[in-house]
């Protein structure tokens, strides 16, 4: 095992544990080929429509674009909680923490609901290969942030728990790594499917 | 309550079925008897099971390959006596049901459940020991990946007992593998079984990468790295990239089949041929992935026997990373005949006549390694000679196979078959076996009986040649692969030839159990005192056999190519050191264990469509790795005192070894 | 990699620059496509508004161009997140990572082309009748 740095405030971005940053990643490098692999699917599949409704006929821009703004903002709020994690001031730290999640559980709402009037709408995900594609890339992107929001939940804990750790230091630089990387696959998804998918 | 599954799910009718699962059932309950009575359940539990040890992950990865070998193997025997007998009027002792579900449990085990876990057992012992660490980066997600393994193994060994494995061959092509040809469980349990190694692979990739990349001893640049560890660099670098392309591919053929998507359905906007195009996006890598481990430990043999420094080793290295690349440049030859217009079969043709350049690179330097050589013909390196020119043969059917019309002609024939097991065979496991006879004493501390080494060798290699000629001419003769029954009577003579084959690696099967049987009773002569018995040139045979747990006491200092080799000639090893330090090591822990099995229960509740029991098991699994998070307490410190009384213990021994050796070493030369 | 140093702290302006320019290169594909479509989203349904002959121009763009438009802010913005947000550089300290994150990029655009590549020339060779609607 790589030794760990003791760590004297003020507190590091990346280097509470250089291994595990590098490796988680590697692990997002991994993540990102499963989505490189779904966004080909998509765009292989967005014409098979079998009949079914296509991408001008259900998607609603409006929510999208209020989706990009909350996970943008969110991506910000987490960006803070970094902020005043380097400054070990833990009041602030979890005030933003607890922003970034109602914004991310906001979004995860709202894709929610979205989802749900596709399906009442008769645009369900077994209806075409085109929706299967759509459900399947835009669902794998929500789980990613449903379990960010488990993950900054369990931090959130640890953080009055235990105090600001070494290790508790270090799992935030990775989560906050990882939500940035998920409002990453985000831009990818409102450029490539919904923006095109409109016009 | 339990969804698909009822009683009729166990075939109480089938004979051959029932003879194999009393075969398993007995066999593991021989086990826990054996453990009983000798009294071993603590052991087993504190020293390997809880164990984050990478030297015991190891030896347990290669337990469980060398268990899925046997499996594999009686797959095989199955096939071939099949062919031999179901000629004409004759319908042979499998059903076409059943036979189906042999060739594609013989296929997904050895890829996944033998070939993996050998390579990746390999890994985890040699690669810290080589690159001068104490540990890998991250050792309890290394028992994660472990335990998962063993869990999609299980999930294989449970659907012959319980419902049955899928008929769609080890790759699965849809729309056959889709709900509607295949309405029963047998796809189901091949989706999880690769799921859940599919994630453990994922995983190890992540751990060896950050492992090989980081931190390793002074002086030891990338450059300076041993082969092996090159190797295993690219492997791992392929894990990352490439396995999350099976991930899809089976997920997605998952949500056609329990959500009624339509990714690969014939119908409703379907397409079967992206499922075929992300399976080989994994799959042609995959072959990679096999295959360099093993060209690492040729490369590591063949220099150790050869008693040189390996030839171009910069052009080796060079050659792995070109292979490494291109890899993901050739898959569509997999699939040549799907349809696709001259222009694509034409570019990727191409590129994989390119990759057998960096190939063929490997093989002049292994060559021109031995050349003027003193060799030495150890079991190990028995492995290496006969691997050269055998891969050779099986490397110019590939370039026949590269030529697109000539793909169209020999595709789904016998021809393929031999030209992937003749890659195989030679190319990864003889590598693999090479390597568990090269390593076994650095790891246990006594060597391998030489003589059923060397009859294991040759039954295999005999028996090698017998299987997989014939089936080069079958093929040209137009026989289809995956035949349950024939009519042609033509070709029923080279297939007893290619049974008696199987008869010979059988025995060779038989050698290698009575090899580890013979050698663990005959330790007593076969002790390897010194930690360094084939004269090896890098680090890990600068520590004793069996390694402390801590690996190196002192870390080394790396100053050349082959490290050790460059030690002994400067007369620097074996100095005791002044000054010991502290070294944290990781606890034991559980929990990889219980996450193993609950993602078996999971999976297997997913196979049968048991909703509440997946739902309950997956929450349990994600609660162990949360709880999990909330210990900080996962190391435990030897003292600088601790670690020098333990080294002066061995120093006062060795002294003592090399005395009483000094006088048959000397009547050696 | 060595150990955190001062120059590498997060920084207030870092995020905010990064969030500025996300939102504005977000703004921009969207507001394209509200201009190809006369889609009314409210924010930028009223900067169109108060700019007709920049909206004029935005609808008359030709159709490659708008996609490769959005394609191309696509690619900034994610630019954008990985420099500002995620603090990639091309520092020494970085060089490994860089080197891992280009050959994964390598890789993905490999498989991402080739997918798309050998679909679609599939797709092509078929009979009109089964490509979809």
């Amino acid at each position: 095992m790589i030794p760990e740095p003791s760590l004297p405030f003020p507190v590091p971005t990346e280097i509470c544990s250089p291994a595990k940053t590098f490796g988680f990643w590697i692990y997002l490098m991994s993540d990102s080929v499963i989505f490189a692999l779904l966004f080909a699917t998509y765009a292989s599949m967005s014409r098979n429509y079998a009949g079914g409704p296509t991408g001008k006929e259900v998607f609603d821009l409006s929510t999208v674009f209020y989706e990009t703004l909350v996970l943008l903002s969110s991506t910000l709020t987490c960006g803070f909680s970094i902020l005043s994690l380097s400054k070990a001031k833990t009041p602030r730290l979890l005030f933003w923490m607890a922003i970034t999640f109602l914004l991310g559980l906001g979004f995860v709402l709202m894709e929610y609901s979205e989802f749900h009037s596709l399906i009442w709408q008769g645009a369900g995900l077994d209806r075409s290969g085109f929706l299967s594609a759509f459900f399947t890339l835009v669902g794998t992107h929500g789980l990613h942030v449903s379990i960010g929001l488990v993950w900054l939940l369990v931090m959130m804990v640890q953080v009055v728990q235990k105090g600001l750790t070494a290790p508790v230091q270090s799992r935030l630089y990775r989560f906050s790594l990882f939500w940035h990387f998920l409002d990453l696959v985000w831009v990818g998804i409102f450029s490539m499917v919904y923006l095109l998918g409109v016009l | 309550m339990f969804g698909k599954l009822s009683l009729q799910a166990i075939s109480y009718d089938n004979p051959v079925v029932m003879f194999g699962v009393v075969l398993m059932i007995g066999g593991g309950l021989a086990m826990v008897l054996l453990i009983t009575y000798f009294r071993k359940w603590p052991t087993l539990w504190n020293d390997w099971l809880t164990s984050l040890d990478h030297k015991k992950i190891g030896v347990m990865y290669i337990i469980l390959a060398l268990v899925m070998l046997l499996r594999g193997f009686a797959d095989a025997i199955m096939m071939r006596t099949q062919q031999v007998l179901a000629e004409g009027a004759s319908q042979g002792f499998l059903s076409p049901s059943h036979y189906d579900q042999v060739f594609s449990a013989h296929g997904t085990i050895m890829v996944i459940f033998m070939a993996m876990p050998f390579l990746t057992g390999l890994m985890n012992i040699v690669v810290p020991l080589q690159l001068g660490k104490r540990d890998i980066a991250f050792p309890f997600m290394n028992a994660l990946s472990l335990w998962l393994t063993v869990a999609g193994a299980a999930l294989i060994m449970a659907s012959l007992a319980i419902g049955e494995f899928s008929t769609a061959g080890w790759s699965g092509y849809p729309p056959y593998s889709e709900l509607q040809y295949s309405p029963d469980v047998g796809v189901d349990y091949w989706i999880w079984a690769l799921m859940l190694s599919g994630a453990a692979s994922t995983m190890t990739g992540i751990n060896f990468v950050t492992t090989i990349l980081l931190g390793r001893a002074p002086g030891m640049t990338l450059m300076r790295m041993p082969l092996f560890s090159w190797t295993a660099l690219c492997t791992n670098i392929l894990m990352v990239l490439a396995f999350p392309a099976l991930t899809v591919a089976t997920g997605l053929l998952g949500l056609d089949r329990y959500l009624g998507m339509h990714f690969f359905t014939n119908g409703d906007g379907g397409n079967m041929m992206n499922f075929v195009n992300l399976f080989w996006i994994w799959g042609h890598p995959e072959v990679y992935i096999l295959i360099l481990p093993a060209f690492g430990i040729f490369s590591e043999v063949i220099s150790t026997f050869s008693g040189k420094r390996l030839f171009g080793y910069r052009s080796l290295v060079y050659a792995t990373f070109v292979i490494t690349l291109l890899s993901f440049t050739v898959w569509l030859h997999h699939f040549f005949t799907m349809g696709a217009s001259a222009n694509v079969n034409a570019a990727f043709g191409i590129a994989t006549m390119v990759i057998a350049v960096p190939t063929g690179v490997k093989i002049f330097d292994w060559l021109l390694t031995l050349y003027r050589g003193r060799i030495r013909f150890d079991v190990p390196m028995l492995w290496a000679l006969a691997f050269i020119p055998t891969f050779a043969i099986g490397g110019a059917t590939g370039i026949l196979l590269a030529v697109p019309p000539v793909d169209f002609m020999m595709h789904n024939s016998e021809f393929l078959v031999a030209h992937f097991h003749n890659m195989l065979i030679p190319g990864a496991l003889f590598g693999y076996l090479a390597g568990y006879s090269y390593w076994f004493p650095k790891v246990f501390g006594f060597r391998l009986d030489e003589t059923w080494g060397k009859l294991a060798f040759w039954n295999w290699l005999i028996g090698f040649y017998l299987a997989f000629m014939p089936l080069y001419a079958l093929g040209l003769m137009g026989m289809p692969r995956r035949m349950q029954h024939y009519d042609n009577p033509e070709w029923q003579p080279l297939l007893v030839v290619a049974a008696a084959g199987a008869v010979f690696i059988a025995i060779g099967i038989g050698c290698l159990v009575l090899q580890l049987l013979v050698s663990i009773i005959k330790r007593d002569a076969n002790w390897d005192q010194l930690g360094d018995p084939w004269n090896g040139r890098s680090l890990e045979w600068s520590i004793p056999s069996p390694p402390p747990v801590y690996n190196f006491a002192v870390i080394p200092e790396v100053k050349d190519i082959d490290a050790f080799w460059d030690m002994k000639e400067k007369s620097t090893v074996d100095r005791q050191p002044v000054h010991y330090e502290a070294i944290d090591l990781p606890k034991n822990t559980s929990v990889g264990v219980v996450f193993g099995g609950l993602s078996f229960v999971f999976g297997f509740a997913m196979v049968w469509h048991i909703g509440w029991l997946a739902m309950a098991a997956g929450v349990a699994m994600l609660a162990t790795v949360i709880a999990r998070s909330f210990d900080d307490d996962t190391e435990y410190r030897l003292t600088a005192a601790e670690v020098g009384q333990l080294e002066g213990k061995r120093f006062r021994q060795q002294a003592e070894n090399q005395q009483a050796c000094a006088k048959p070493l000397a009547g050696q030369e | 990699m060595k150990p955190f140093s001062i120059e590498n702290r997060p920084e207030l302006a870092t995020y905010l620059s990064g969030f500025f320019l996300a939102l504005l290169l977000t703004l921009l594909a969207f507001g394209i496509v509200c201009a190809q479509t006369g889609i009314a989203l409210q924010p930028i349904s009223f900067v169109l508004g108060r700019f007709p002959q920049g909206a004029e121009r935005l609808r008359e763009m030709p159709h490659w161009l708008v996609i490769s438009g959005i394609f191309v802010l696509a690619v900034l913005q994610i630019t954008v997140h990985l420099w500002y947000f995620l603090h990639l550089d091309f520092s020494p300290r970085q060089r490994m990572k860089v080197h891992a994150i280009l050959f994964s990029l390598c890789i993905m655009f490999i498989i991402i082309c080739g997918t798309l590549w050998i679909m679609q020339d599939l797709g092509n060779q078929m009979s009109p009748i089964s490509s979809g609607r």
